[in-house]
């Protein structure tokens, strides 16, 4: 199977300069990455604040150009297509914010917020627009009666319906969203879970869904790819990687999320120290200053993405150490 | 012997223009030294103006305007402005949830730590900076002598919130009202945070109030919890006891409605509605609206706490 989107080595530098006479220097936000989305299915994109998540997201909708590195879209390069093409990618991309307060223009009605993306596609006559824009606030569970109101008179969660309703009004082919649901409140979050993944079977959507919320992880993904310093660490299917990770900081993660069910915790293992900066990113392993197993090769050689012995096919780590700690009885 | 915090029938408003909004409505709560107790309730639900009132900084227009909140067996309600600015800061401490806004940009690290110090302990500049330094180095702040002079920019979000919690300490309060002390952290510092709170509340004996929205955190840290919904606690209990055996509808509702228990793939359980508007006078139960089990009773009369176990109390009519 073709990849719907995919990303090869893919690497993003933004140029910060410290203060006026300090120097300019280049801040690696993306690292070499690959990723591959099959149509159809959920991938999960997950990692701490400033690992890069967000840029990825970007880069991927075509909104920032990648500083290095190949985004295809059903095969085709992105950077090769022409304004036809690109026309189209961007009506099939589309994209749900995390903070529906700031990813709503307050001036507009919502009516026009949801049938604006109809009115650049330039998609059917103005009075087919508005049935399409009342059909869509109803699908996602707002009344058509709303329709003249401003994103103020909305909830948290009634505003990001607004923005599930705007990026399906095109009936796009994938959804990247970023963190979906960690702005809302507890009952609010399973709503808006629960509408996504509606939308999703309804309409035979792939999903991208960035979050540092692996509970919402577990239940929305069937792959999930875990982030740090700009880099995938680890990749694979949903139940392979929870439940039988090759690296250890996917382990810190996975062992950091408070769980109530006190069957599922598990034996503590808490990352050492704080996230580097990307400034200076460590040499090696970008995880060895943080990790309690590193060696000495951590901090020379940076380990390659690449399946395991004992993994099943496609779910990969980079560390060098993945069979001695996971695979043979417990660590060294 | 009388436990740390008391709070007895405290009721917190609003007087606004377009009219009275009852935030605390008539809330118990006892807090035992050495004792974690959480606070839990989603946004708008009370949490941070009832750790608010026991601090006595609840901002205009809002005021408390009945009820007792016993510290030691003394009212904090009835003391003058005086004795209260004694207390606060010093023998009861509080951690805020956002330490970029909490922090004064202004002032470097080293002197916010120390201002307690030098106040409520009296000590020199010298010697509260020698007593800052041992402090931040107890909540893992790495080398805590070259912090001293750092201004709250210059730190992580991780490092500022340590800042924050060696600030809150400093004094070595009794108790420590933690709101959301973690929310604004990545999980990987979340839980050395966590961590570096429960190793000092067991090292000081010293009650915890933690006020999240988090059940993960809630069900690994609390002895006890107290589930708050319209102002009013709806249910209290032994952590693992309200986990196991949740009575009051919205409890059942906020547990089932978690990923976590969901199967990946399927609905998560919701509940229709909203919360009820706090301006508006509410009789009877205020989770009416949304209970899957109401009954016309429910809107009648006005519900009281029930025991249902040992320590177990519930604020429902229709709960077992």
């Amino acid at each position: 199977m073709t990849a719907l989107l995919s990303a090869e080595n893919l690497v993003k530098q933004f140029t910060v300069r410290g203060g006026l006479l300090a120097e300019k220097r280049q801040l690696t936000a993306v690292a070499g990455l690959d990723l591959e989305l099959f149509p159809g299915e959920t991938l999960g994109l997950a990692g701490e604040s400033g690992c890069g998540k967000s840029t990825v997201a970007r880069l991927l909708t075509g909104l920032t150009p990648p500083t290095q590195g190949t985004i295809r879209y059903a095969g085709r390069d992105l950077s090769g297509m022409d304004r036809g093409e690109l026309a189209l990618f961007r009506k099939d991309v589309q994209m749900i914010f995390q903070d529906p307060f700031s990813s709503l223009n307050p001036r507009m009605r919502v009516s026009e917020i949801i049938g604006e993306p109809l009115a650049i596609h330039r998609i059917g006559g103005a009075g087919q627009r508005r049935e399409r824009v009342a059909a869509l606030m109803e699908r996602v569970g707002l009344s058509a009666d709303q329709l003249s109101r401003f994103p103020h008179e909305f909830s948290g969660g009634q505003r990001q319906r607004i923005g599930i309703a705007r990026a399906l009004a095109v009936s796009p082919r994938l959804i990247i969203a970023d963190e979906p649901v960690s702005a809302l409140d507890l009952s609010i979050q399973a709503q808006i879970i629960n509408l996504l993944q509606e939308v999703k079977d309804e309409l035979q959507l792939s999903f991208l869904f960035i979050t540092h919320d692996l509970s919402v992880l577990r239940h929305l993904s069937d792959r999930i790819a875990i982030m740090y310093l700009g880099r995938i660490v680890e990749t694979g299917r949903r139940d392979e990687l929870l439940e039988a990770p090759l690296h250890p900081y996917t382990e810190a993660l996975l062992s950091a999320v408070p769980s109530i069910d006190p069957e599922k915790r598990r034996r503590r293992l808490i990352a050492k120290g704080e996230l580097p900066s990307p400034l200076s990113p460590p040499s090696g392993c970008p995880f060895h200053p943080r990790c309690p197993y590193a060696q000495g090769i951590c901090s020379e050689k940076r380990p390659e993405l690449l399946e395991k012995e004992g993994g099943e096919p496609g779910h990969r780590a980079a560390c060098h150490f993945s069979e001695k700690i996971y695979r043979s009885q417990g660590s060294f | 012997m009388s436990p740390l915090i008391e709070i007895k029938g405290l009721c917190t408003e609003f007087r606004l223009a377009t009219g009275v909004l009852k935030a605390v409505r008539c809330l118990d709560l006892t807090l035992e030294a050495g004792e974690t107790l959480a606070l839990v309730g989603e946004s708008g639900c009370g949490k941070s103006i009832t750790a608010a009132s026991i601090m006595r900084l609840v901002p205009p227009p809002g005021r408390i305007v009945s009820g007792s909140i016993l510290f030691k067996g003394r009212d904090l309600l009835k003391l003058g402005e005086d004795e209260m600015r004694e207390i606060r800061g010093n023998r009861i401490a509080m951690v805020f949830q956002d330490p970029m806004t909490s922090l004064n940009p202004v002032f470097t690290v080293g002197y916010q730590v120390a201002e307690g110090l030098r106040i409520h302990r009296g000590l020199t500049r010298d010697q509260a900076e020698e007593e800052t330094v041992g402090i931040l180095e107890q909540v893992g702040l790495p080398a805590p002598r070259e912090r001293l002079r750092d201004y709250p920019h210059q730190l992580s979000g991780g490092m500022r919130q340590r800042v924050m919690i060696a600030m809150a300490l400093a004094c070595r309060p009794e108790l420590v009202i933690a709101d959301e002390p973690t929310t604004a952290l990545d999980v990987t510092i979340q839980a050395q945070i966590l961590e570096l709170l429960d190793r000092i509340k067991t090292e000081t004996q010293m009650g915890l109030l933690l006020i999240t929205h988090n059940l993960g955190i809630v069900a690994e840290r609390a002895h006890r919890t107290a589930i708050m919904y319209a102002g009013q606690i709806v249910e209290t209990a032994v952590t693992a006891e309200l986990f196991k055996n949740p009575l009051h509808p919205y409890t059942r509702g906020l547990l089932a409605s978690l990923p976590e228990f969901g199967t990946p793939g399927e609905k998560l359980a919701t509940f229709a509605g909203s919360v009820p508007d706090l301006k508006n006078e509410l009789t009877g139960c205020p989770f009416k609206e949304r209970c899957p089990i109401c009954d016309d009773n429910c809107a009648r009369e006005s519900i009281e706490m029930k025991e249902a176990g040992a320590g177990h109390t519930v604020r429902c009519l229709k709960a077992p």
